[in-house]
């Protein structure tokens, strides 16, 4: 009945790609893109783990899918939405070697600490746009070109097909031998490995899905925002992945859509108010633009500016220290 | 055993509490105070506590040496590196002794 639920609310989605205003279809594919990223956490805290990095795979495959299309010349979100997971796998695929022997806080501090890192890398980097980060325009899927101001209804539905499709995997995934053998870890690591089974391996292999599917929502919040910046790595980030995670609680797939709809819509308003109660410095240095096709164009000069970010409550504390 | 749990941890978070704000205190007429001076400090001093192992008094002071020296000498000398070196001081921490510098031996439970 829930898978059925599930499937009930796919056309629903995919109705609202295709009529729903500008403001929601953008809301809707900033709230599933980071639903993808939760679905991975949800997947490591069935293992028993809570990462606080998950924004390093987040960051990677926005930055990954970005590059692509402003350096590689490769303006296709196909090859963008394949290159994100897989950039971030690869890394997962070195890391995990090493944090697959990590539990409870020391697996989530280790894992934060490599999404600072590249923060700070980032950061530091003048040519890839330093803390404003730089613009993706792509207006082109698998060849087809299409026409301005469609492509992110086009991108929103593609990615509602693809999260529908991992959903149901990741459920058969958790049905399967290894799924079961992830929650024996998370109830008692030691019998698991009494009974002869790998928990390094299990961990390691999850570590590993749970960073590609982040990337996967990396790239298409990429898409979704037109711009990436290094805030997509900060711990912060990282933060708000295991708030909607907590916030999903009962660790059900589907749960996590319905809350990372209603996280995104809280910070809008959150948002919002920050932006009236505190005075934004006149002199940043943000570029507007990319968020200007999917703001309406009736809001205040401060809005504009912070719309397209993806932060929720760290909104007025990153201004402090930027 | 008698010992009321809910008081120890209640008296336990209080004392957590009050040395926050001690360290706030001593803090505020050396910086510019702001609302969200507490974000950085959360990160902060999670990573003094794993430098250090959790629970060990020690090793928490031995933290946040490390920490606060380490950083200070990068803001001189690679000021690049100032936003995370310490995180990467405590990624190499880890690595080299997975359970933090002073921590104390766990029980297994089967």
């Amino acid at each position: 009945m829930k898978q059925g639920l599930l499937a009930g609310i796919v056309p629903v989605l995919l109705i609202a790609a295709a009529w729903a205003p500008q403001w929601l279809v953008f809301l809707l594919a900033l709230a599933l893109a980071k639903g993808l990223v939760v679905l991975g956490l949800l997947l490591l805290m069935r293992t028993g783990l809570v990462s606080f990095g998950q924004g390093l795979y987040f960051g990677l495959g926005a930055y990954a899918a970005a590059l692509l299309a402003h350096r590689g010349g490769l303006a296709d979100a196909a090859l963008m939405i394949v290159a994100g997971p897989a950039c971030a796998a690869a890394v997962a695929a070195i890391l995990g070697l090493l944090l697959a022997r990590y539990r409870e806080i020391f697996f989530a501090m280790l894992s934060l600490a490599f999404s600072m890192i590249l923060y700070g890398l980032l950061v530091k980097s003048s040519t890839l746009g330093s803390t404003d980060g730089f613009h993706v325009q792509v207006r082109q899927l698998a060849g087809l070109a299409l026409a301005a101001g469609a492509e992110r209804r086009v991108f929103f539905a593609v990615s509602v097909v693809v999260a529908f499709i991992l959903t149901w995997v990741l459920h058969r995934y958790l049905a399967s031998h290894w799924g079961r053998v992830s929650t024996a870890i998370r109830d008692n690591e030691l019998r698991v490995e009494y009974l002869g089974a790998s928990v390094y391996r299990v961990v390691y292999a999850n570590y590993v899905i749970a960073a590609a599917l982040a990337g996967l929502g990396g790239a298409f919040a990429a898409l979704a925002v037109g711009h990436v910046d290094p805030e997509t790595t900060y711990w912060t980030t990282s933060g708000e992945f295991v708030f909607i995670a907590i916030l999903g609680g009962d660790l059900r797939g589907a749960a996590h859509r319905c809350r990372a709809v209603r996280a995104q819509r809280l910070a809008d308003g959150a948002r919002r108010g920050d932006a009236r109660d505190h005075h934004v410095p006149a002199g940043r240095p943000v570029d507007a633009r990319a968020q200007e096709s999917v703001v309406n164009p009736t809001k205040s000069g401060t809005d504009h500016v912070f719309s397209g970010r993806t932060k929720t409550w760290s909104v007025p504390v990153f201004w402090i220290f930027e | 055993m008698g010992i009321n749990v809910d008081r120890v941890y209640l008296i336990t978070f209080t004392l957590g509490a009050m040395l926050a704000g001690l360290g706030g205190a001593l803090t505020a007429p050396m910086i510019a105070v702001s609302p969200g001076i507490g974000v950085e400090v959360i990160v902060l001093s999670f990573a003094v506590v794993v430098i250090g192992g959790l629970g060990s008094l020690g090793g928490a002071a031995l933290g946040a040496l490390m920490v606060g020296i380490v950083r200070s000498v990068a803001v001189r000398y690679w000021p690049e590196g100032e936003l995370f070196i310490v995180f990467f001081v405590m990624a190499l921490v880890l690595i080299a002794r997975p359970k933090g510098l002073f921590s104390a031996p766990e029980a297994r439970k089967i």
